[in-house]
C-alpha cells in the first residue's frame, strides 16, 4: 500500500499542474462591448444599429397606422397583425404591434432601441478618431433617435416608462420593476431630448456625403419632430383629456392632465415656424410641377398626376425632410398597390392593397371641396354608372363605364388612387405612350386581367393605392417587374405646413390669413384654388372657412386627402379624438366578386369597423403586466 | 490449463482409462503416428522452432505459445530441465515431436489439441491394469448442448487427470473429498467437489460469458455480487432488432430508460432516451446521457449505429455511485457499451444476413378530393358569407363524377407518391479468435435502408431516400510481455445518403399540405410542348401551390459522414511492486466529419389553359417560364469536422486479504473536443474537460460493503472561480444471503441484496452551446442591421449586437442523487432488481424575468433553478433450462420517473397560483381548459371574451380567474408532461430443441402531446383534411357542441389555435413491439456442410398497438404527419463457422 502512494501523489500533481491554462481556451481579444466603440467604422455600425431600432414605417404588418385606421384595407383572407388590429382583435394576450417587449424582428420592443441609444451615448467617448463635430453630430442623432422611440411609444400606448438611464444587468428583481409615468413628464422629458440635439447644433443643415448619409437625421428633422411633439402634446388626447380622469399613477393622480391647455397650441406654432424656416434655409419645401423632369410629352392633367405622386415616391426629392431606410418601400409594399394592366400567366403582382370607397368619397370634387359640400356635384347619385367621355380622357378610360364618383374629382383624387377603367400612366413597359390618353387602365371586374388572379389574392373594394407606387417602378414584361426603392415619407414639408395651419387655427380666436396661407400652399400644388375662394364659390357652406371650427374641419379634412395612405389618419383621428366618432360603422367597397358592371358597381360591406374607447391606445401586453406587476393596464384593456 | 503450462506443463499420472479411451491410446502410443478422425488441427498447423539449448520446458511453452496444443506429460516420463536444441521449419506436430523425443525414446499421443507424452510404449496399459475404486463418471457439453472432447479433467492438488472422449465423456478416479478442475481452451474453468456423486455433467462456458460474474463500473469492472451502485445490464442479444439503429431496441428492455421514437425516417430514426427521465430544464440543456462506448464520449448517433453482434456489454449507470466519477458529464446517467474482444481459441466467423420488409405502422387517413371542396368552401363561407368560394358548383360536381380529369383532377397524394412497402437489407460479419499473443475481433457490416418515395423514371436521378451505412471495426489485444497488455481498437463507419432535399418527413409534409383538385402531378405534353426537355408539372395560380410530386423529383441531396476512432490502450500488472496493483493507460482519437450537397432544378409548372371537351386535348401554359430551369444546379449544403482527443490514466489497486477485500482506484482523464466549422469565434474554442476521479471499495467476507467515489472535474465554460466542482459519492450494501441466519433460506433464496447509496454528480453542459462563456460578454460586430443610407438606399454600414451579456457566477449543475435497491435471485431462475430513487437538481440555468422596459432582449440566464425527479425501475428476470432440449428466459421491465419544479424565478404569480410553474413537472405544459363550442352567437356575446374573431362553433374556454376575459392568466397545467413517465415491457423467449421463439411487448405512459392545429386545420391553406375531422365537425347544419373539430375557417383560427385541453391527446399506448422464431439446424446437418451453426429466422417489430389515439402511431406524438414509425417483417439467416 505504501508503494503506491508516491504514484498517486505522482498523478495528482501531474494533473493540477496542467490544469491551470489546459482549461483556458478563451483567447485575448474575443469581441466585447469594448471592441464596438474602438473606432470611427464601428461607432458608425453602432449608430446605424440606432437608427434601424426605430419602427418601420413602410410595412402593414409593422406600422400599425397602415392599416389600423382601415385607410387602407386586406381583404378577408388576410390574417396577417396589420389588418387583425384594425379588425379590432388587437387585445394585451394578442398583440399585434408589441413595441414594448417583442425580441424579434422587424418589430422589436422600442426599449431595446432606447437600451441601445443609451449604450451608444455613454461608451461614444471611448472612440478617438472621430473629429469633436463628428462625435456631437452621432450623439445629437442618437439623443434624436431616444426622443422619436419615447415618442412613438407614448402615442402608441400613453403613460410610458422612460428609460433615461440603462438598468444594471444584476438588479434585484424588484429594481427592475418600474411603473409608468405621467404623459407630461414624458412629453417634457422628449422634448428636453430634441432641445438638446437642436441647441447643440451638432446636425447638419443639410447632408453633404450624399452617398453614404442620406438618411440621417438633420437639423430640420429634428426641428420637425420638435414641433410634431408640441403639436400632438397641445391635441386634445393629451391636453387636458378628462377622459381618462381616473385612469391614475401609482401616487394617485391622473397620468393625463385634467385641465386643457390653450397655451401649447402657441408653442406648437412657434415650433412649426422655425421649422419651416429650418426645413427651407436646408432646401425642403413643396414639390412643384416644375420639378418633375420627363422626356415624354404629356398632359398637364397627366403632368400634375405624376408631380403629385413624385412629391411622395420620387427619392429624396426636395418635400422629404426625413424617411426611413431602414424598412424602405419596395417590392413588398409596392407590389401589393399595383394592379396587373394587361393578362399575365404569373401572378407578379397582388393589388391587394384595397382602399375603402369612405376613403375615396374624402376627396375633394374638381373644384376643391368636399362632394358632399360641391352644390355643382351630383352627390345623390355617385354610386351610377357613367361613360368616359373627352373631358376625363386623362382620367377615365374613354368609353367605358364607371361609377359617377370616379367622375370631376380633384387631381389628388386620380394620383392616389387607382380604379377600375380609371388611366394609370407608367409602371408597365407599354405605358407611356406618346398620347398620355392612351396609357392603359386596370380592368377589375371579376374575371377580368386585375381581378382575382389565385385564391385570396385581390383588391377587396375596386380602388387600388397608385400612391405608394413610384413612377419608376416598372412591369418589364407582363410576368416581371423592377421595383424601385424609396423611404417612407416620415417627415414631408406638405405635413408640417398643414401642422403649421393647424396650429395657428387652433391658437387664435378665429382663422386669419396666416392660417389660410399655409394650407392655400398645399392645396395650390395640387392644382386647387384657397379654400377661401373654393368654398366661396362651390361650397353649400360658403362660410365655412371663416369660423375656427369650419377652418378645423377643412385642416383635418385637407390632412386626410394630402396625407392619405401614408398612415398620418391613424395618429392624427387619435389625436384629435375624432375617431370614436369616424371609425365605427361599414367600411365598403365596390362588389368585386361580380362580372357584370351593374353588379360590380353595388356598394358592398367590407368589414364593420369598430373603434371604442379603450382604442386610444394599445394595450400594454399582458406578458409584461405579469412580470412587472407594477404596470397599469390601459382603460378598457 | 494454459496458463499453468507456460512453466509447468502438467505431469500426468495416467492411471486408468474409460475402455475406449484406453484401446485408442494404446492405438496411438503403439503407431505412435496420430491418426485421428477429428485431428485435421494437428495435421494443419505447421511449426517452426529454432531453439539452441532449450529446456524441453522451454520449447514446450514456445510450441504452446505458436499454436493452440496443450501439453501434458506422465509423470517422471521427461525430464524437463534436459537442454535440447531443435531447428525445425513449416512442420506438423508429429514430426517436431518425433524429431525431438526420438532420443529420449518416449512415445507420445496427439487428441486434437491435446498432446500427451509419456515414458515409453505401453506405459499407459501398464496404468490401466493397476487396481482402482470405481471411477467417477460423466460428461461434458459446451453451452449449445453439443458434447465436448478434450477437456482437461485434473484432481485439485494432485498432478492426475484425464480428457474427454470423443462424446464428452469421461471417468476418473477420484475421492470424495477431492475437487475436480474441468478446463478447456477459450473456456471457462470449473471446479466441482466429488463428495458423494458418482456421475458428473458439466457444461462449459464460453470465456467471454465470464463477464456475466463481473459488472462494467465507471473507469473498471467489479465483481457482480459487490457492485451497489445501480446499474443495469442488458444482454447484447436483448437489444437485436431487425433495423440498423440501436437506439430503437431501448425502449422497454432497459429498466431506468426512457425512451420513445418520433420518426421512422432511415437516418433520422434515432429514438431519444433519458436515464431515469428528465431533472434539468435548460432550454438547450444537455439532458441525454453521457454515452461511452470503449470508455469514451461519443454521440447519440455512434451509438445507433453500433450492431449489436459487436457489443460485448451493455450497461447503464444511474445513480451517484456508478456516475459521479464522471463527475462533469455523469449527472443525467451514463450508457457504457463495451465492444467484443477476441477470445483464445480457434477463429471463428459469424455472418448475419437480413432482409427486412419496412412499412408504416399506421397511415393518415384523409377525406376525398370532393369533401376537401366542399369543405374548403364552406370554411370561407361559414365566417364570410361573402367571400368568395374556392371552387365552384361545376367543378365540384364534375369531380364527383370522375368526368375529363385533365381539367377536374382529383389526387390521391399518398398513392402517388409513396410505395406500400420498402426492402432493406443487412450484412454482418465478425471474426474473432486468438492465441496465447495476441486475440482479435474484426467485424464488418453493411446496411442498406431504403425509403418509400416513388421515383418517376424519366429522371436519371433517384430522389428516394438510399442510406448505406458500412462499418469496420478491428479489436486487438497483445500480450506484450507477461503483465503487459495492449490493446488497439478502431473503428470506422460511412455512411452515404442521397434522399428528397428536404428529407423523408417534409415530403410526408409536404403531401398533407398539397390541394388535391387544382392539378395533376404532371401533364403529358400537348401540341406546343411536345418537345419539351423537361417534366411538365401541374400548379394553380401563381405556381406557388406544393405540388409534391415536383418537390421529390425536383433534386436530391446527398451526405456523407464518416466517423473513425482510434483508440491505444496499455494496461500493466504492477504486481511485482505491490500485489493487486494495475496501473492502464488509454489514449482515444476520434473524427467526425459530414457534408451534404444538394442538387437539383426548379421545375416548370404548367396549368392548362384550355380545354377542347369533345376531344379531349388541351393546351398547357407555363406558370413560371422565367423562373424554372431545366439544369440541375448545385448547392453546397452542411459541412461538419469535429475532431476529440481524449487521455485516460488509471492506477488500480485489488486484492484480498482473508476476508477483507480492497479495491482502490485513481483517474485522470482529460478530454478536448474541437469544431473545424463553426459559426461563431466561441464555437470555434475547444471544448475541454479533465478530471481526477477515484474509488475506495472495500467488502468483508462478501456480507458487508462499503464504497467511496468521487469526481474532482473542470470545465472551460466556466468563470476561474467557478471552473473546478468536486463530487463526492459514498454508498453501502448488505448480502444478506451471505449470513448464517439467513441460511435456512437459501433453499429458496441464491441471492438476496439490499444496497443504498448517496452522492453528487455535475454537469457542465447547461445552456446553449453558443452561450457556453457565460463570464464574456458576447458582441456580434457584423449584425445585420438593414439601414440603407445613401442615394441610392445601398449603403449599409452594418450593425452591432450585443446578444449576451457577461456573468461571472454562473457555474456547474449539480445533482444529488439517492438511490436505495434490492437484488435477489432465487434458485428457481427468477431474479429481481427494484430501485426506488431520488434526485435533486440544483444550479439549474435558467433565464431571468426581465421586464421590457430594461429593453435587454438578449436573455439573462442564472443558475437558479432547482428541480427534483424520483421514481422506480425495476427488473424481473427468469432463465431456466428445462432440460437439455427445452429452456425459457423472460424479462419485464418497469421505469417510472417523475420531476418537479422547486425554485424557478418566475413573475408574480400570487393571484394566479396555477401559473406557476413549482411543483409541477418539468414538460407540464399549460393550457387553456376548453369547455366545448359555442353553441350559437348569443353565447358568444354572453361569455367572457377570447381571442381574435370567434362565432359560435368555435371553442369556448374556461374563465379560471373569472375577470371576464379569457386570457393569458387563465392557463393552467394540463395533461401529463410530453415525455412519458412511465415505460416498461415485457417478453419471453423459448427454446426446445432446434427452435426458438420470442416475443416483447412494450408499452409507455402519462404522457400527453397536442395536435398542432396548424398542420391539420381543415380548410385552412391546403391541408389536408383527415377523415376524422371530416366525419365529425361542427357545421351550421351540424351544431354539436362537442364535434371533434370546431367551425372550419379559412385562415388560421385565432381562438381555436391556443393550446388548451380540446386538441390534447394521451399519449400512452402499449404494443406488440417484437416477435421472433428462429430454428437451429441439427448439430449433425450443419457439420456435413461444413459449418458449425446455421439459424434461420423471422421477425416482426411494431406488429401492432392499442392506443386511444387513433389518427397516427401514437408513438411519433406530435410529430403525426411526419415519416411513420414503420412496422418490419424481417428474415434473416445466421450462420457460424
Amino acid at each position: 500500500m505504501k508503494k503506491i502512494i508516491p504514484y498517486f501523489l505522482i498523478l495528482i500533481s501531474l494533473a493540477l499542474l496542467s490544469s491551470c491554462d489546459y482549461l483556458d481556451v478563451v483567447p485575448d481579444n474575443v469581441a466585447t462591448l469594448d471592441n464596438a466603440f474602438s473606432n470611427r467604422y464601428t461607432a458608425e455600425k453602432y449608430l446605424a444599429t440606432c437608427y434601424w431600432s426605430m419602427p418601420k414605417s413602410g410595412g402593414w404588418n409593422e406600422n400599425p397606422a397602415m392599416f389600423g385606421a382601415m385607410e387602407m384595407i386586406f381583404n378577408k383572407e388576410d390574417d396577417g397583425g396589420g389588418m387583425m388590429a384594425a379588425r379590432g382583435y388587437d387585445s394585451p394576450t394578442e398583440a399585434y404591434f408589441n413595441y414594448w417587449s417583442a425580441t424579434g424582428s422587424p418589430v422589436r420592443s422600442l426599449y431595446a432601441g432606447v437600451n441601445n441609444c443609451n449604450v451608444f451615448l455613454a461608451n461614444i467617448d471611448q472612440v478617438t478618431d472621430l473629429e469633436t463635430y463628428e462625435k456631437n453630430r452621432m450623439i445629437a442623432e442618437v439623443t434624436m433617435i431616444k426622443a422619436f422611440l419615447h415618442f412613438y411609444l407614448l402615442t402608441y400606448y400613453g403613460p410610458v416608462c422612460p428609460l433615461k438611464e440603462n438598468t444594471e444587468i444584476n438588479e434585484s428583481t424588484e429594481g427592475v420593476r418600474v411603473y409608468r409615468e405621467k404623459v407630461d413628464d414624458t412629453f417634457t422629458y422628449i422634448l428636453e431630448l430634441l432641445n438638446g440635439a437642436i441647441y447643440s447644433k451638432a446636425l447638419p443643415v443639410q447632408i453633404q456625403n450624399r452617398t453614404t448619409e442620406l438618411g440621417r437625421f438633420t437639423q430640420a428633422a429634428a426641428c420637425f419632430l420638435r414641433a410634431k411633439v408640441l403639436l400632438y402634446w397641445a391635441s386634445p388626447l393629451f391636453n387636458g383629456n378628462t377622459n381618462y380622469e381616473s385612469f391614475l399613477d401609482h401616487n394617485g393622480e391622473p397620468f393625463f392632465n385634467q385641465t386643457y391647455d390653450q397655451d401649447r397650441w402657441k408653442k406648437a406654432a412657434e415650433a412649426c415656424d422655425t421649422a419651416i424656416t429650418v426645413c427651407n434655409s436646408s432646401g425642403n419645401r413643396l414639390y412643384q410641377m416644375s420639378d418633375y423632369v420627363t422626356s415624354k410629352t404629356m398632359s398637364q392633367a397627366t403632368r400634375l398626376v405624376n408631380t403629385l405622386r413624385h412629391s411622395v415616391s420620387e427619392r429624396w426629392n426636395c418635400e422629404l425632410v426625413w424617411g426611413s431606410t431602414s424598412w424602405p418601400v419596395d417590392e413588398g409594399v409596392q407590389q401589393q398597390c399595383i394592379p396587373r394592366f394587361e393578362e399575365a400567366t404569373q401572378q407578379t403582382t397582388t393589388g391587394n392593397m384595397s382602399v375603402p370607397l369612405n376613403v375615396v368619397e374624402k376627396f375633394y370634387s374638381r373644384n376643391g371641396v368636399p362632394i358632399d359640400e360641391d352644390a355643382d356635384y351630383d352627390y345623390a347619385h355617385r354610386y351610377e354608372l357613367r361613360t368616359g367621355d373627352e373631358s376625363h380622357i386623362y382620367y377615365i378610360q374613354k368609353g367605358e363605364q364607371t361609377a359617377v364618383v370616379n367622375f370631376d374629382r380633384e387631381p389628388r383624387f386620380y394620383s392616389t388612387l387607382g380604379f377600375d377603367r380609371g388611366k394609370w400612366y407608367g409602371n408597365s413597359y407599354i405605358n407611356e405612350p406618346n398620347d398620355d390618353a392612351e396609357c392603359l387602365y386596370p380592368k377589375d371586374r371579376f374575371g377580368e386581367f386585375s381581378s382575382v388572379f389565385q385564391p385570396g389574392d385581390y383588391n377587396t373594394t375596386g380602388y387600388f393605392c397608385k400612391k405608394l407606387v413610384s413612377v419608376n417602378t416598372t412591369y418589364r414584361d407582363r410576368n416581371t417587374v423592377t421595383y424601385e426603392k424609396y423611404p417612407f415619407p416620415d417627415m414631408r414639408f406638405a405635413d408640417l405646413l398643414l401642422f403649421y395651419a393647424e396650429a395657428l387655427n387652433e391658437m387664435k380666436d378665429a382663422p386669419d390669413e396666416q392660417v389660410y396661407q399655409y394650407i392655400d400652399m398645399v392645396r395650390e400644388r395640387a392644382g386647387l384654388s384657397g379654400v377661401v375662394k373654393s368654398w366661396g364659390n362651390h361650397s353649400i357652406y360658403p362660410n365655412k372657412p371663416s369660423t375656427k371650427a369650419g377652418m378645423r374641419e377643412i385642416i383635418q379634412g385637407e390632412r386626410a386627402v394630402e396625407l392619405a395612405c401614408e398612415g398620418s389618419y391613424y395618429w392624427d383621428s387619435r389625436r384629435w379624438k375624432t375617431a370614436l366618432k369616424e371609425q365605427n360603422g361599414p367600411v365598403k367597397g365596390w362588389d368585386i366578386s361580380k362580372s357584370d358592371v351593374h353588379d360590380y358597381y353595388t356598394v358592398t360591406t367590407v368589414y364593420n369597423q369598430t373603434f371604442s374607447f379603450k382604442n386610444y391606445f394599445a394595450p400594454i401586453p399582458e406578458s409584461d403586466i405579469i412580470k412587472n406587476p407594477k404596470l397599469v393596464q390601459n382603460p378598457g384593456w | 490449463m494454459k496458463k499453468n503450462g507456460l512453466y509447468e506443463p502438467i505431469i500426468w499420472h495416467v492411471k486408468k482409462l474409460f475402455l475406449k479411451m484406453k484401446m485408442c491410446l494404446f492405438f496411438l502410443l503403439t503407431s505412435v503416428v496420430s491418426v485421428h478422425a477429428g485431428v485435421s488441427y494437428s495435421q494443419n498447423t505447421k511449426l517452426t522452432l529454432n531453439l539452441k539449448n532449450a529446456t524441453f520446458a522451454d520449447i514446450i511453452e514456445e510450441i504452446e505459445s505458436q499454436s493452440e496444443f496443450i501439453f501434458m506429460v506422465v509423470e517422471d516420463a521427461l525430464d524437463l530441465t534436459q537442454k535440447v536444441s531443435i531447428n525445425v521449419e513449416d512442420l506438423t506436430i508429429e514430426k517436431v515431436l518425433g524429431e525431438l523425443l526420438d532420443p529420449t525414446k518416449n512415445s507420445f499421443a496427439i487428441f486434437d489439441r491435446q498432446v500427451i507424452i509419456g515414458k515409453k510404449e505401453g506405459d499407459i496399459v501398464s496404468h490401466a491394469n493397476k487396481p482402482a475404486p470405481p471411477p467417477i463418471k460423466g460428461k461434458v457439453i459446451d453451452a449449445s448442448g453439443a458434447p465436448l472432447p478434450g477437456v482437461t479433467i485434473t484432481i485439485v492438488g494432485t498432478t492426475r487427470g484425464v480428457i474427454t472422449d470423443t462424446d464428452g465423456t469421461f471417468a476418473i478416479d477420484a475421492n470424495p473429498a477431492d475437487k475436480l478442475v474441468f478446463s478447456f481452451i477459450g473456456m471457462k474453468s470449473q471446479i466441482i467437489d466429488v463428495g458423494n456423486l458418482t456421475r458428473i455433467n458439466v457444461t462449459m462456458e464460453d470465456k467471454s460469458q465470464e463477464l456475466d460474474d463481473v459488472t462494467v463500473v465507471a473507469f473498471g469492472k467489479q465483481k457482480k455480487e459487490s457492485v451497489l451502485a445501480s446499474i443495469t445490464t442488458v444482454k447484447p442479444a436483448e437489444l437485436k432488432v431487425p433495423s440498423s439503429n440501436l437506439t430503437t431496441a431501448f425502449a422497454g428492455r432497459v429498466s431506468g430508460l426512457i425512451s420513445y421514437q418520433r420518426s421512422g425516417e432511415p437516418g433520422e430514426d434515432n429514438a431519444s432516451f433519458f436515464i431515469r427521465g428528465i431533472t434539468t430544464f435548460g432550454a438547450q440543456a444537455k439532458k441525454d446521457p453521457l454515452i461511452l462506448i470503449d470508455g469514451v464520449e461519443l454521440s447519440t448517433s455512434d451509438l445507433a449505429r453500433l450492431n449489436t453482434d459487436d457489443i460485448a456489454n451493455f450497461s447503464i449507470m444511474k445513480d451517484a455511485t456508478a456516475t459521479a466519477l464522471y463527475g462533469a458529464r455523469g449527472a443525467n446517467g451514463v450508457i457504457a457499451v463495451t465492444t467484443k474482444e477476441g477470445q483464445e481459441g480457434k477463429v471463428q466467423v459469424n455472418v448475419r444476413v437480413e432482409n427486412s420488409f419496412s412499412m408504416p405502422t399506421k397511415r393518415v387517413q384523409v377525406a376525398d378530393p370532393v369533401t376537401f371542396m366542399r369543405m374548403q368552401n364552406e370554411a370561407v363561407k361559414t365566417r364570410n358569407p361573402l367571400g368568395l368560394s374556392l371552387y365552384d358548383q361545376e367543378k365540384i360536381t364534375m369531380t364527383e363524377k370522375g368526368l375529363y380529369p385533365d381539367i377536374f383532377p382529383a389526387i390521391d397524394w399518398y398513392k402517388t407518391m409513396f410505395r406500400d412497402m420498402v426492402c432493406n437489407q443487412r450484412v454482418n460479419l465478425s471474426v474473432s479468435g486468438g492465441g496465447k499473443v495476441a486475440r482479435y475481433y474484426v467485424a464488418a457490416n453493411v446496411s442498406r435502408d431504403n425509403g418509400d418515395l416513388k421515383v418517376d423514371k424519366r429522371n436519371n436521378f433517384n430522389s428516394n431516400i438510399d442510406l448505406k451505412k458500412y462499418a469496420l471495426r478491428s479489436n486487438v489485444n497483445i500480450n506484450v510481455t507477461k503483465t503487459t497488455e495492449l490493446i488497439l481498437r478502431m473503428s470506422t463507419t460511412f455512411d452515404d445518403y442521397t434522399g428528397p432535399i428536404d428529407g423523408g418527413s417534409d415530403m410526408y409534409k409536404k403531401v398533407m399540405k398539397a390541394n388535391p383538385v387544382f392539378f395533376k402531378p404532371y401533364y403529358e405534353p400537348d401540341e406546343q410542348y411536345a418537345y419539351a426537355e423537361h417534366i411538365l408539372f401541374g400548379n394553380y395560380g401563381n405556381g406557388g401551390y406544393i405540388n409534391p410530386y415536383a418537390e421529390s423529383l425536383k433534386g436530391y441531396r446527398d451526405y456523407s459522414k464518416n466517423t473513425t476512432i482510434s483508440q491505444f490502450e496499455i494496461k500493466q500488472d504492477l504486481e511485482m511492486l505491490v500485489k493487486g496493483l494495475t496501473a492502464r493507460g488509454m489514449f482515444n482519437i476520434d473524427r467526425y466529419s459530414e457534408y451534404a450537397v444538394t442538387r437539383k432544378y426548379d421545375p416548370f409548372y404548367y396549368k392548362i389553359s384550355s380545354y377542347n371537351l369533345t376531344d379531349r386535348t388541351y393546351s398547357l401554359a407555363c406558370l413560371n417560364p422565367t423562373t424554372g430551369t431545366e439544369y440541375i444546379d448545385y448547392n453546397p449544403g452542411s459541412r461538419y469536422i469535429n475532431s476529440a482527443y481524449y487521455l485516460e490514466t488509471a492506477a488500480e489497486y485489488n486484492r484480498s486479504f482473508e476476508k477483507h477485500s480492497v479495491n482502490g482506484l485513481l483517474v485522470y482523464t482529460m478530454r478536448q473536443e474541437k469544431t473545424g466549422i463553426a459559426s461563431n469565434l466561441q464555437l470555434s474554442l475547444p471544448n475541454r474537460n479533465m478530471g481526477v476521479s477515484g474509488r475506495l471499495a472495500y467488502n468483508y467476507d462478501t456480507r458487508y460493503f462499503g464504497e467511496f467515489n468521487f469526481g474532482y472535474n473542470g470545465s472551460e465554460r466556466f468563470s476561474k472561480n467557478h471552473r473546478w466542482g468536486f463530487f463526492p459519492s459514498i454508498g453501502a450494501a448488505w448480502m444478506l444471503s451471505n449470513e448464517k441466519f439467513f441460511e435456512p433460506l437459501t433453499g429458496i433464496f441464491k441471492q438476496f441484496k439490499i444496497k443504498a447509496t448517496y452522492g453528487m454528480v455535475g454537469n457542465d453542459a447547461i445552456g446553449n452551446d453558443n452561450d457556453r462563456f457565460y463570464y464574456l460578454s458576447q458582441v456580434e460586430m457584423d449584425a445585420e442591421r438593414d439601414v440603407f443610407w445613401g442615394t441610392n438606399l445601398t449603403y449599409n454600414p452594418g450593425g452591432i449586437d450585443l446578444t449576451r451579456y457577461a456573468n461571472e457566477e454562473i457555474g456547474w449543475e449539480t445533482a444529488y442523487k439517492t438511490n436505495l435497491g434490492l437484488e435477489i435471485a432465487l434458485n428457481n431462475g427468477l431474479s429481481a432488481n427494484l430501485e426506488v430513487f431520488h434526485e435533486k437538481r440544483e444550479n439549474i440555468l435558467l433565464s431571468r424575468i426581465i421586464p421590457g422596459t430594461m429593453g435587454v432582449i438578449p436573455s439573462v440566464k442564472a443558475n437558479l433553478g432547482i428541480a427534483t425527479g424520483k421514481g422506480v425501475d425495476c427488473e424481473l428476470n427468469y432463465e431456466k433450462n428445462f432440460n437439455k432440449d427445452l429452456w425459457v428466459t423472460g424479462r419485464a421491465t418497469f421505469t417510472y420517473a417523475t420531476s418537479e419544479v422547486k425554485k424557478w424565478e418566475e413573475p408574480d404569480y400570487s393571484g394566479t397560483p396555477w401559473l406557476s410553474t413549482i411543483g409541477k413537472p418539468l414538460s407540464q405544459t399549460w393550457g387553456y381548459i376548453a369547455e366545448r363550442l359555442f353553441v350559437d352567437d348569443a353565447e358568444v356575446e354572453n361569455s367572457p371574451t377570447q381571442f381574435g374573431a370567434y362565432m359560435a362553433g368555435d371553442i369556448k374556454y374556461r374563465d379560471v380567474n373569472g375577470d371576464g376575459k379569457i386570457s393569458a392568466l387563465d392557463q393552467v397545467p394540463i395533461g401529463f408532461p410530453t415525455t412519458p413517465e412511465i415505460i416498461y415491457g415485457f417478453g419471453l423467449s423459448v427454446g426446445y430443441k432446434g427452435l426458438d421463439a420470442s416475443f416483447f411487448f412494450q408499452g409507455s405512459a402519462r404522457e400527453s402531446f397536442w395536435l398542432d392545429i396548424n398542420n391539420i386545420a381543415p380548410g385552412v391553406d391546403e391541408n389536408a383534411i383527415l377523415s376524422c375531422f371530416a366525419d365529425n365537425y361542427w357545421s351550421e347544419n351540424n351544431r354539436n357542441s362537442y364535434a371533434l373539430w370546431p367551425r372550419l375557417a379559412h385562415s388560421n383560427s385565432i381562438n381555436n389555435n391556443q393550446t388548451s385541453t380540446w386538441f390534447m391527446e394521451d399519449g400512452s399506448f402499449f404494443r406488440l413491439k417484437s416477435v421472433e422464431m428462429g430454428y437451429t439446424l441439427p448439430k449433425q446437418m450443419t457439420k456435413s456442410i461444413y459449418l458449425k451453426d446455421l439459424r434461420v429466422y423471422v421477425s416482426g417489430t411494431n406488429l401492432f398497438y392499442f392506443s386511444k389515439f387513433k389518427l397516427w402511431d401514437p408513438e411519433m406524438a406530435g410529430e403525426g404527419l411526419g415519416y411513420p414509425v414503420q412496422r418490419v417483417l424481417n428474415i434473416g439467416l445466421n450462420i457460424s463457422l
